[in-house]
């Protein structure tokens, strides 16, 4: 089973949501998440940026959280040569306007992820988390 | 299902956790806290261990294949390491064992130098129900 979520909705400057310059999205559940993409985009671009960073982490049996970890492991949407590896990044930097996807790696489990939006003099951005539960199959 | 333990939990010195069951856990995260930095550094390492048909133990293997949180460039692949030091910080880090391997269970150590309070949590998916 596969659930598209929106989860951050046109971060500008100096945006009202915004602590330390960052807007932070809506945090999701990401337990027993087999596949994790990130669709990110900027939208309204004169000449800014909007920079994009994930953070994971889990809640153990107590209720207390680990807290969140920038995660360095995101796949890129990029071609290689089959003598080359994939590219894995921990920021996301769009300086256009433009729509992009990330994967996580595969080999990592944790119990949720949010996103943090900096935007830098213009434009708009916004995220989405593709979370494929893989349990049952769709048609 | 996937589940989070904290198995180290503000310790103040040297510190190994009991031998934990990790059997039928799919992908499995540690997570590493240092806490009351004062210039030191906590290092957290892990063996891993099973017990066969007699009831007698494999031994405790150092683990050195710890998939690092780190970049890397098309021309490089996954960091595998044997440790996590957090050297005069307070942070939070992780790392992942790599799914090839399996145990049936581990033992997390926190090696003090100096100063500082570790935690740590392990993240074990058993893969076999969903969560939404």
């Amino acid at each position: 089973m596969i659930r598209t979520y929106k989860v951050l909705t046109d971060a500008i400057e100096a945006d009202p949501r915004e602590v330390a310059n960052l807007v932070t999205s809506e945090t999701v559940d990401i337990r027993g998440a087999k596949r994790v993409s990130i669709i990110l985009k900027r939208a309204t671009h004169t000449a800014g940026s909007s920079t994009f960073v994930g953070y994971v982490g889990a809640t153990d049996e107590n209720g207390n959280s680990t807290g969140g970890i920038a995660y360095n492991k995101w796949i890129t949407n990029t071609t290689n040569a089959n003598t080359a590896d994939v590219t894995r990044v921990g920021s996301v930097a769009l300086s256009s306007t433009t729509v992009v996807e990330y994967s996580m790696s595969t080999e990592d489990t944790f119990g949720w992820l949010y996103l943090t939006c900096h935007t830098a003099t213009d434009g708009k951005g916004s995220a989405w988390v593709i979370v494929d539960y893989a349990n049952t199959k769709e048609i | 299902m996937v589940k989070c333990y904290k198995i180290l939990d503000s310790v103040t010195a040297t510190t190994s956790t009991g031998a934990l069951s990790i059997k039928g856990v799919k992908r499995l995260v540690l997570v590493c806290k240092r806490a009351d930095n004062a210039g030191g550094t906590s290092t957290f390492s892990a063996t891993v261990s099973a017990t066969d048909q007699n009831g007698n133990s494999v031994g405790n293997i150092t683990y050195s294949k710890w998939i690092s949180n780190a970049t890397n460039t098309n021309a490089q692949g996954l960091t595998r390491v044997a440790s996590y030091a957090i050297a005069n910080a307070d942070s939070t880090g992780f790392l992942t064992m790599d799914p090839d391997d399996a145990f049936e269970s581990m033992i997390v150590t926190v090696t003090e130098t100096a100063d500082g309070t570790h935690s740590a949590w392990l993240i074990c998916d058993y893969a076999d129900t969903k969560e939404i």
